[in-house]
């Protein structure tokens, strides 16, 4: 077995598992987001540009 | 369009993000005419009652509504990259489930379908050190009507059920 590859493969897993631990997190996060969104997208042409941007990342 | 391509787990690009169960993940590719282009890969169960435990490679730019374009042309500066990048993906999904767990690749037209199977025909001795490769005609095989000795083959008396 190539051992560069496992290297990439445990990076990986390691990344995934750090997404998997920030979304424990992101109830707090996610609600103090809406509240700022709330105040900063009025229009719907905003809240469209927010949505592709969120897509995006 | 060339089918030249050689598979290289170390020749891929950077992996941006990827979810907690590794079935979604994006990275940026470069394309002929100068840009960036961002791809994202999902592996989702397929949902196939003749096919359980098998798990759909769909991959491609980000439409407007965020589901994955599969169906656009893409002049990929490096094609061999992005493949080994998306299979680099894939592999460590597999290395994370059940050893049941399969992974299918098909086109979303004739053409990707015959293009997927040549690059995997063409890098087959380098993909058999990481995949355990299974070429099955699957549609053909439900048709034959041996349910009790072939796991992809069914009875058409279940047809009905088949969900395309």
């Amino acid at each position: 077995m190539n051992q560069n590859l496992d290297k990439k493969i445990a990076v990986l897993i390691a990344k995934a598992n750090e997404t998997k631990a920030n979304k424990q997190k992101s109830p707090a996060i996610s609600s103090n987001l809406q509240n700022s969104l709330a105040e900063k997208i009025k229009t719907r042409e905003q809240a469209k540009s927010f949505m592709t941007l969120i897509n995006a990342l | 369009m060339k089918i030249g391509v050689n598979l290289d787990f170390n020749n891929t690009y950077e992996i941006e993000y990827l979810s907690g169960d590794l079935q979604f993940f994006q990275f940026t590719s470069f394309i002929e005419e100068g840009e960036e282009l961002l791809l994202k890969i999902e592996i989702n169960i397929s949902n196939n009652i003749f096919l359980p435990n098998v798990f759909n490679l769909g991959f491609g730019p980000i439409k407007e509504d965020g589901t994955i374009d599969d169906r656009i042309a893409i002049r990929h500066t490096d094609r061999a990259k992005v493949y080994s990048t998306l299979l680099l993906g894939t592999l460590t999904f597999l290395r994370t489930v059940e050893a049941n767990v399969l992974v299918g690749i098909d086109g979303s037209d004739k053409i990707r379908a015959y293009l997927y199977y040549r690059l995997l025909q063409n890098n087959y001795d380098y993909l058999t050190q990481y995949f355990r490769l299974i070429g099955v005609k699957y549609y053909v095989r439900l048709l034959r009507g041996n349910l009790n000795t072939d796991p992809y083959s069914a009875d058409l008396k279940m047809l009905p059920h088949i969900r395309t």
